[in-house]
């Protein structure tokens, strides 16, 4: 059998903005990404072939769970409209979903499941058509059954709906409270308690049953964890502090002596799931901002842009000098008259000589932290095609370039910008 | 850059091999303008070994010519090179990608 | 900071309505002007309806409010406290110093009800 998992960019909006995590399903629930969850599911039900299928990046999944040999699967991406309904994105991947039966499990994050029941039998002799569907997501399958055979008791099978952090924050709970139902990760010689690799629980530390640690973790002299507690990777709990009932999610520090007690943590953010109010841990030691020295390429691009930009202050002095006696407002004041100040910020190292240019991009949202932090620049990379017409062609030749271009190149596409009649 | 155009179940396939990068974009353009604006497409990128942005450029304007004039373009068989493209500047956003050239051609 | 002596319920309670943000710029300002307000009255209401952001040292300096009113025989208590400002007095424990009250019309009530008994 094979898996098809549609993953509409729309459904996850709230988790984007609330979890720090790359994609929303990569966010982790009981230390381990929703996507793994997913893949366990559609393997106990008997797939050899997973394909995710999203109108948004699939390229976090992708890194993360590559072509699938980890588990002993093929797993491949493919794209779809935000419009597109199930039937056409069956009939936009008909090589996959031709041969085969197909599980489809679509706008679902998480299926609740028992690792010992046997969904293969039971899936093999289902007809087609829906399983379950609670609006936001479902599970369904395609094709004929394989088995003709009356369909077995239905073993557990149910999707909870995960709409707001407060439903996370529950579902966790109750996953840590069935660990036994699912492959979690940590060492456990004892039920309800879950520890990784190199953790280090110093002398008078507690550890109260159920819980689950990852790896890296250290809790300090007189800290209280648990009971119902989930603790992330790279995590540190401080001198006498105390944690229960709370999940504290990779990279996050807790200070001395405080109390958390039914909140998500994550970094230095703290959230109540119940009211969804957050509050920021500054820690003037550990969580001031750090600011990313340049580095060795940031440097030789800025020379380049820097060196290029003065080329070319000197080359277009006279005719900007001559251009200037024409008369304001006149359509033939060119790009480089409007611009021509700029070249000084680009010799200063304020500005880019060419880089993605647009309005309000750091507002936009796109996910390519490239794009979002880029310097300004005198001119736009789509300056430099001359084919893009509207902010979506800009955005798609911003995003080439970002990945594309090199400190020389940048100068042979500034000029292809100045040259470009267009911007004449 | 070869192109190679056929007619199947009437609608036109246009098969695209090689490289398609700033040198190639004008001649598939210049191809691409000659085709029918009504007329159900689909693209075959089977065999691009290379796609840039100038080449994206010329994808995109032929799908817009293609929705003023009604018609349709569809992208079959994307390979891994091509779909990282795609994936990077998020162009799949604009176009119906099939993973196969029969699905796309339709019935 | 505003501040005024209500005396509906017959006692003298002191009630601050505290600014939108402490930290280390205007904590100082809090922790000259609260000697004054004690020498009037030492029951004392500080109304959190608009503060939202509290850093250590305004906390430090509200808990040392409430250590001088202590000493006076008195007591702070705490009003209409955000849900941010609330996590922030649980995670750091001193939500268990204070009496904390939805409104200041509930901390003046309760000032009255601790008066009879």
């Amino acid at each position: 059998m094979k898996s098809l998992f549609i993953v509409r960019k729309s459904e996850h909006a709230w988790i984007c903005r609330q979890f720090s995590a790359e994609h929303p399903l990569l966010v982790t629930l009981c230390n381990k990404p929703f996507i793994e969850f997913l893949l366990d599911f559609a393997i106990l039900a008997g797939a050899d072939a997973i394909r995710i299928v999203s109108d948004g990046q699939t390229a976090p999944i992708e890194a993360y769970c590559g072509n699938g040999s980890r588990w002993g699967i093929d797993i491949s991406y493919a794209h779809m409209r935000p419009e597109d309904d199930r039937e056409r994105i069956m009939e936009k991947n008909s090589r996959f979903c031709s041969e085969d039966r197909v599980l489809i499990i679509e706008g679902v994050l998480f299926i609740e499941h028992d690792k010992h029941a046997d969904y293969r039998s039971w899936l093999s002799a289902l007809p087609e058509g829906g399983i379950v569907d609670i609006g936001s997501g479902s599970l369904s399958i395609s094709g004929e059954p394989t088995k003709d055979m009356a369909v077995p008791f239905r073993p557990l099978i149910s999707i909870p709906a995960i709409e707001c952090v407060n439903d996370y924050f529950s579902l966790s709970a109750a996953t840590l409270g069935a660990g036994t139902r699912y492959i979690l990760p940590g060492y456990c010689n004892e039920p309800d308690c879950f520890i990784g690799r190199n953790v280090v629980i110093q002398k008078g530390a507690e550890i109260r049953k159920p819980v689950m640690i990852g790896n890296n973790v250290q809790i300090m002299t007189g800290a209280v964890i648990g009971p119902a507690t989930i603790i992330g990777s790279n995590v540190i709990v401080d001198r006498e502090s105390t944690v229960k009932g709370s999940i504290l999610l990779d990279n996050t520090f807790i200070g001395e002596q405080l109390e958390v007690d039914r909140k998500i943590g994550e970094g230095n953010r703290l959230t109540d799931p119940a009211s969804g109010a957050t509050l920021m841990m500054e820690d003037p030691h550990l969580m001031s901002a750090i600011h990313q020295p340049a580095d060795a390429s940031g440097l030789l691009r800025q020379l380049v842009h820097s060196l290029a930009a003065t080329a070319l202050v000197l080359l277009l002095a006279l005719p900007w000098l001559a251009l200037r006696m024409l008369p304001a407002g006149r359509s033939n004041r060119n790009i480089i008259i409007e611009r021509y100040p700029l070249l000084f910020r680009v010799i200063r190292g304020s500005m880019r000589l060419i880089g993605s240019r647009g309005k309000d991009r750091k507002n936009s949202e796109t996910p390519d932290m490239h794009i979002r932090q880029a310097k300004p620049s005198v001119f736009g990379y789509a300056e430099a095609e001359q084919w893009p017409e509207t902010d979506s062609d800009a955005l798609i030749v911003d995003h080439y370039y970002t990945r594309h271009a090199s400190p020389l190149k940048d100068i042979g596409l500034a000029i292809k910008a100045l040259i470009n009649p267009k911007t004449f | 850059m070869n192109i190679v155009e056929t007619a199947r179940n009437g609608a036109t396939v246009i098969s695209l091999e090689g490289i398609l990068n700033a040198a190639a974009a004008p001649q598939l353009k210049a191809h691409l303008e000659n085709s029918d604006p009504a007329s159900p497409t689909v693209i075959d990128l089977t065999n691009v070994e290379f796609i840039d942005s100038s080449g994206l450029g010329a994808l995109v304007g032929f799908l817009r010519k293609k929705k003023t004039g009604s018609g349709s373009l569809k992208l079959a068989n994307l390979n891994n090179r091509v779909k990282r493209v795609f994936e990077i500047t998020q162009a799949y956003s604009l176009f119906d990608v099939y993973d196969d050239l029969e699905a796309a051609i339709g019935k | 900071m505003e501040f005024r002596i209500d005396t509906s319920t017959g006692m003298n309670i002191g009630i601050a309505v505290l600014p939108g943000r402490i930290d280390a710029a205007n904590s100082p300002l809090l922790q000259q002007a609260f000697p004054e307000w004690l020498k009037k009255t030492s029951n004392l209401v500080f109304d959190c309806r608009q503060l939202d952001l509290l850093d250590s040292s305004g906390l430090g300096v509200i808990v040392s409010c409430l250590r001088k009113t202590i000493e006076r025989q008195g007591d702070l208590k705490l009003a209409a406290l955000s849900n941010r400002v609330a996590i922030l007095f649980e995670l750091t424990k001193a939500k268990r110093l204070f009496s904390i009250h939805p409104d200041t019309g509930a901390a003046i009530r309760a000032f009255s009800s601790e008066n009879k008994e």
